[in-house]
C-alpha cells in the first residue's frame, strides 16, 4: 500500500497538469465550437451498363452515390477554419443484386478545395471500395488534418463497376457533383 | 424550280407523295438514330455471325462441352469495330478463348457444387434486366442513345430486347452468369474481410481456382488461332 504522502503528491501533480493544459489551450485560442457543426455533401445517381464478352449480353444496374462530410468550425491564432471530422461515402444500388454480387464493386471518393484568402488547397479526404454483399456503404472515417479556410467546396465521386466472368463496363460514367462549405 | 400542281387530283398525288417522302425521311432518320450516328452495325453483324454454318465447329472442347468457333468470329467483328464493348485493353483470339474456357470450367464446377439457379430465378433475372435496359434506353443520355442503337441492330434475333426474358439464348447466358457468380461469391468469402472488396485480391483468388480446375479438366483446343 502506498504511503498517504505519495498519493497526495501524485494528485497535486495531476491537478497541475490539468490546469497547465487548460491555460495553454486558452492562450493559443484553439476552441472547437461543437455547437457550430454542419454536414455537407452531395447525392446523385446513374446506371452502370454492363456487357458480357462471353455471352454477348447486356445488363443494367442503377445506383445512387452520396458523400457526407461532418465538419466543425474552429478558431485558432491565424483565424477560422473548418475541420473535417468525419466522412461517409455511399454507393448503393436500387436493389440487392445478390445474383451479381460476385462481379460488382463500388468505389467512392471525395475531394475538398479551398482558396479563402490562404493557400489554395486540395485534398482527397478519403476513398474506399465497397463490397456489394456487405452494407453497400463505406466510411473513410476521420479526416481531421484537412482545413478549409474561409469558404470551400468539395466534389464527390462514386462509381459502380463490374468485372469477372466476361463482364465489363459498357457505359455509365461515375456519378459526381459539387457541394460547398459555408 | 418545283411548281405546286393546281388541279385537285394532282394536288392529292403531290400531297401523298410529300407525305410519303416525309415519312420516308422520318423513318430513315429514325433508323439512322437507332443504328447510331456512326452507322456502325458491328453488334448486329456479330450476333448474326453466331448462327449456323461452319462457325458451329468447335474452337475448343472442355470436358466434352464444345465452345463454338462462332463466338471467336463474333468477337473478331466486335474487336474490329472499336472499344465500345470493353475491349479497350485488347483481347486477341487466344485471350478471348481463354475467357470462354475459364467460364466453362467455372460453370461446370458450379454444377458440381450444386450452385445452379432454378429456372424461375433465371427468368426473374432476365425479366429484371429486360425492364432495366428498357428503362435505360428510354433516356436521352449518350449511353442510352448508344445502347438503343445496339438493340436496334439485333431486332428479330435471340438478343432482341423485346423478347429478352423469353429467349433461350439469353436465358442460358443469364443462367451461366448467375452460376459463375455463385462460385465467385464462394471464393470471395474465403478471403479475409479486408480483401473482399479488392478487385485485385478477388481476381487473384478466382484465377487460382480456375488454374486448379483447368489442370483437372480435359481441355482440348481445336481451333488454330493466330
Amino acid at each position: 500500500m502506498r504511503p498517504e504522502g505519495v498519493r497526495r503528491t501524485t494528485l497535486r501533480i495531476l491537478l497541475g497538469l490539468v490546469i497547465l493544459g487548460v491555460t495553454a489551450t486558452a492562450a493559443v485560442g484553439v476552441t472547437p465550437r461543437a455547437t457550430r457543426a454542419w454536414n455537407a455533401g452531395w447525392s446523385g445517381g446513374t446506371t452502370l451498363i454492363a456487357y458480357n464478352t462471353g455471352t454477348f449480353e447486356f445488363a443494367s444496374f442503377p445506383y445512387t452515390v452520396s458523400s457526407s462530410i461532418y465538419y466543425v468550425e474552429v478558431w485558432d491564432g491565424s483565424g477560422q477554419y473548418a475541420r473535417i471530422d468525419q466522412i461517409t461515402h455511399q454507393v448503393k444500388t436500387n436493389s440487392n443484386w445478390y445474383t451479381w454480387a460476385g462481379y460488382l464493386y463500388g468505389y467512392a471518393l471525395t475531394e475538398v478545395y479551398s482558396g479563402g484568402g490562404y493557400v489554395w488547397t486540395y485534398s482527397n479526404v478519403g476513398s474506399c471500395l465497397i463490397s456489394p454483399w456487405t452494407f453497400w456503404w463505406c466510411s473513410s472515417g476521420s479526416a481531421g488534418g484537412v482545413r478549409i479556410y474561409g469558404s470551400g467546396s468539395g466534389r464527390a465521386w462514386g462509381t459502380l463497376y463490374i468485372s469477372g466472368g466476361g463482364w465489363g463496363v459498357y457505359g455509365g460514367a461515375s456519378a459526381s457533383g459539387w457541394f460547398s462549405f459555408s | 424550280m418545283r411548281r405546286i400542281p393546281t388541279n385537285r387530283t394532282s394536288r392529292s398525288i403531290f400531297a401523298a407523295g410529300t407525305l410519303l417522302a416525309a415519312l420516308g425521311t422520318l423513318a430513315g432518320g429514325a433508323w439512322y438514330a437507332l443504328a447510331g450516328a456512326s452507322g456502325d452495325q458491328s453488334y448486329g453483324d456479330a450476333i448474326r455471325s453466331l448462327a449456323g454454318g461452319e462457325a458451329d465447329t468447335p474452337a475448343a472442347v472442355v470436358d466434352g462441352q464444345a465452345i463454338p468457333m462462332s463466338k471467336i468470329l463474333a468477337h473478331r467483328v466486335l474487336m474490329a469495330a472499336g472499344s465500345d464493348f470493353g475491349y479497350q485493353d485488347g483481347l486477341d483470339d487466344q485471350a478471348y478463348l481463354d475467357v470462354l474456357i475459364d467460364n466453362q470450367v467455372l460453370y461446370q464446377e458450379a454444377v458440381r457444387r450444386g450452385l445452379m439457379p432454378s429456372d424461375e430465378e433465371v427468368k426473374a433475372q432476365a425479366l429484371a434486366q429486360k425492364k432495366g435496359l428498357q428503362e435505360f434506353i428510354r433516356g436521352d443520355s449518350p449511353d442510352a442513345e448508344k445502347l438503343r442503337a445496339q438493340f436496334a441492330q439485333v431486332k428479330g434475333t435471340p438478343y432482341d430486347l423485346d423478347t429478352y426474358d423469353l429467349s433461350s439464348v439469353i436465358l442460358d447466358g443469364v443462367r451461366q452468369s448467375i452460376a459463375i457468380n455463385a462460385i465467385r461469391v464462394q471464393i470471395i468469402q474465403t478471403l479475409p474481410r479486408s480483401e473482399q472488396g479488392s478487385p485485385e485480391a478477388v481476381g487473384k483468388a478466382v484465377a487460382g481456382v480456375i488454374a486448379d480446375l483447368r489442370a483437372k479438366a480435359d481441355v482440348h483446343v481445336v481451333a488454330k488461332l493466330p
